[in-house]
């Protein structure tokens, strides 16, 4: 018997060291991919190679931690699912506040879609260091970036200041 | 939160291109590593012009 209790699909909140680690591992993984993908120039390719090669790295150290964490630890791949998805999105149609505070079922489809793309970008570009015909993946992938990156930073940016709002909101209404 | 991710993210893109440029200059002699850093910066240097 643990003090952890977890509702079944939903992660208990990181630990001081999980997050630490979460935050190291996001700090790397996006700091290496824009050096990465500011010198794709031949000029810069050796700087290219390894901040490519960071990535892979990181997403390597991730991939590791998630494969030895618990079920059920922060740690462990994001699980995306559909059928909670779209109940959050019924009860925001809905106009319930509460659904806005809760964690939204989104972050786990933006992280895995990053950790795909990234993936995808630094496999192929290695890939293609000894296979050249991938190149042309390796750069289209690469070309999605800045809109990938943009769409990942405003939903990210847009769900937390709806949970702030309502969060306020919620609070407001307590006192009044 | 975001504000912090952010500045992580640019910590970790500095200390990454650091580490990247060193690599790249690795084992050349202190005029190429500045050639180098030259052309990151946009600017060209040409090591053979002796005048």
């Amino acid at each position: 018997m643990t003090g952890n209790k977890t509702t079944p699909g939903v992660p208990r909140r990181p630990s001081r060291s999980e997050t630490g680690f979460l935050l190291l591992f996001h700090a790397v993984l996006s700091g290496s991919f824009l050096v990465a993908y500011l010198t794709g120039d031949e000029d810069t390719y050796g700087m290219h190679l390894f901040a490519g090669y960071t990535v892979l790295a990181a997403l390597g150290s991730r991939l590791a931690v998630a494969l030895l964490a618990p079920a059920g630890s922060p740690l462990a791949l994001p699980r995306p699912s559909m059928s909670p998805t779209f109940a959050w999105l019924r009860r925001l149609a809905a106009g319930d506040g509460q659904a806005l505070r809760a964690r939204s079922p989104l972050y786990p489809w933006m992280a895995v879609v990053m950790l795909a793309f990234a993936a995808l970008v630094a496999a192929s570009g290695w890939i293609a260091d000894r296979l050249p015909s991938v190149e042309e993946l390796h750069e289209a992938a690469a070309e999605l970036t800045p809109a990938v990156i943009i769409v990942h930073i405003s939903v990210a940016a847009v769900l937390h200041w709806l949970r702030r709002l309502a969060t306020a909101r919620a609070a407001a209404a307590a006192v009044g | 939160m975001i504000t912090k991710l952010t500045l992580h993210t640019l910590l970790a893109a500095l200390v990454v291109a650091g580490a990247a440029f060193a690599w790249q200059a690795r084992g050349e002699g202190p005029s190429t590593t500045a050639a180098s850093l030259a052309e990151v910066l946009g600017h060209e240097i040409d090591l053979d012009d002796e005048d």
